[in-house]
């Protein structure tokens, strides 16, 4: 019964810890004076008795808190990029602190977000991209600050997919980050005063989701430029330098009768038999014939690669894939040489 | 009889009542016991943040000759911390609270606020004193203590 007790008023004190109270500076001094009063029988005059002041320093309290503005899981598109979620940080402690914002991938979900960028709120309404990116915040006690966590969502993910990612601010003060609720960093407070870690070690952690609600479309392609090469001068574009060009090829469900077709850009000529393939995303590794396999230029023959000279402008790459009976990917490289 | 004058005249003093205060400030820390119980431990005021409890406790000792009678202790809520309900102790005493700034005291049910144009019961938080009226003299060379707690804004 006792126990019950002693437990109900603890809860009951964490509530009002929770109820909003601006919470007492760093280094404030705290003192307590009673006073009594009393009689004597043999004398009618009160007297009056003042007792010595008990007093104490109100050390560093590293405390956080971080909401997300989505609640639910934010609806995506699988490809897009680019996608939003807001979060509110609070600097619940009482002294200024400084706290590192990171975000890692949450468990027990099918897919990973991707390029995790994060931009302090600049005060315009709204993601506009044109914001600052950063990886800590400075807070004064009882200030907010608002940041974005921008990601991408990879082609590959299909309908009803979940992504989950942790939004973790951790403290930037010495030991914080490998310490525990209630462990006192001796001499790291403001003003030399001792620093004690509140909840999740004086961090916050929110966690947040994405959910795929509509595919990128069957098939997804991006052609990048791997390098350019100059035999002799290096890395630059010059006339003689070697372009080597990778697309990269993502089916995100079964098609049919699949062709990836390429036209070269003017001022380019074609290396004859550059052309390689490899049956999975290998898109910024170089392909050769080692990690991937050499098609012919001809039509006429089983792999699927072949360029066509008089095709397009100025020629034309293209790979027959054919039917495809699942989700897959495929990097696609040749080479051209500038004219 | 220079001396025996002296003694005379401070005579009356040494016979009355004498009481002295002694206060004190405890951290409290619950402490989870073997059985899984959790038990409030007063520890030394070190290491306080916001939201930790203090635990206060006034010592009274009477170091008179005489009984002490109609003692009252007054002790206004520190600044910067709130009285936790319920938690003024004291053995013998009558405790009423203040809402006022120890102008006039009242039991806990019957101290009333204003707040938005109206009354309502005051909370806790509300309590700007806390006074204990001890029912029953305090002999001389008696002691006794009371306590309450609070909680750093």
């Amino acid at each position: 019964m006792q126990t019950i007790k002693r437990t109900s008023l603890l809860l009951a004190g964490m509530l009002a810890s929770a109820s909003g109270w601006a919470a007492t500076s760093v280094g404030t001094q705290i003192e307590n004076t009673a006073t009594a009063t009393y009689y004597a029988p043999s004398d009618a005059n009160s007297q009056l008795t003042v007792s010595s002041t008990t007093e104490f320093v109100v050390q560093e309290k590293i405390d956080v808190t971080v909401d997300s503005s989505n609640t639910n899981a934010l609806e995506v598109q699988a490809g897009s990029t680019a996608q939003v979620i807001e979060y509110t940080i609070k600097n619940t402690g009482n002294g200024n602190e400084t706290f590192d914002l990171t975000v890692s991938n949450g468990t027990g979900d099918e897919f990973d977000v991707s390029n995790v960028k994060i931009y302090l709120d600049d005060g315009v309404p709204g993601f506009q991209g044109t914001e600052t990116e950063v990886t800590n915040i400075n807070l004064d006690p009882e200030e907010t600050a608002k940041v974005f966590v921008v990601v991408d969502i990879p082609a590959t993910a299909g309908i009803d997919d979940v992504a989950n990612i942790n939004f973790n601010v951790t403290s930037a003060t010495p030991g914080a980050a490998t310490g525990n609720q209630g462990d006192v960093l001796a001499g790291q407070g403001d003003g030399g005063t001792d620093a004690v870690l509140a909840n999740n070690a004086g961090g916050a952690i929110e966690g947040s989701s994405y959910v795929v609600t509509s595919t990128a479309g069957l098939v997804v392609i991006a052609k990048t430029v791997l390098s350019t090469v100059h035999p002799t001068l290096g890395a630059v574009a010059v006339p003689g330098s070697v372009v080597t060009y990778q697309i990269l090829v993502q089916v995100t469900d079964a098609v049919n009768n699949l062709r990836i077709v390429d036209d070269l850009p003017l001022n380019l000529t074609y290396n004859t038999g550059s052309l390689l393939l490899a049956n999975s995303d290998l898109a910024g590794t170089e392909l050769t014939s080692s990690n991937a396999v050499a098609n012919t230029d001809s039509a006429a023959d089983s792999d699927a690669g072949r360029y066509d000279d008089n095709a397009g402008d100025n020629g034309r790459v293209t790979f027959v894939l054919g039917d495809q009976a699942a989700a897959g990917e495929y990097t696609i490289q040749f080479t051209a040489t500038i004219d | 009889m220079r001396i025996l004058l002296l003694t005379f005249a401070f005579f009356p003093a040494l016979a009355m009542a004498e009481v002295s205060l002694l206060t004190e400030a405890f951290k409290i820390v619950p402490v989870q016991q073997a059985d899984g119980s959790v038990v409030e431990e007063w520890q030394t005021p070190e290491k306080v943040v916001p939201g930790d409890k203090v635990g206060y406790r006034i010592s009274y000792n009477n170091t008179g000759k005489e009984a002490a009678e109609g003692v009252v202790i007054n002790n206004p809520v520190p600044a910067e911390t709130i009285y936790i309900a319920n938690s003024a102790t004291g053995a013998n005493s009558t405790i009423t609270y203040s809402v006022d700034g120890g102008q006039n005291f009242g039991k806990a049910s019957e101290l009333t606020v204003t707040a938005q144009g109206g009354n309502r019961a005051a909370k806790a938080e509300d309590y700007s004193h806390i006074r204990w009226q001890l029912t029953q003299p305090v002999e001389a060379g008696a002691s006794g203590k009371v306590e309450f707690k609070v909680r750093i804004k």
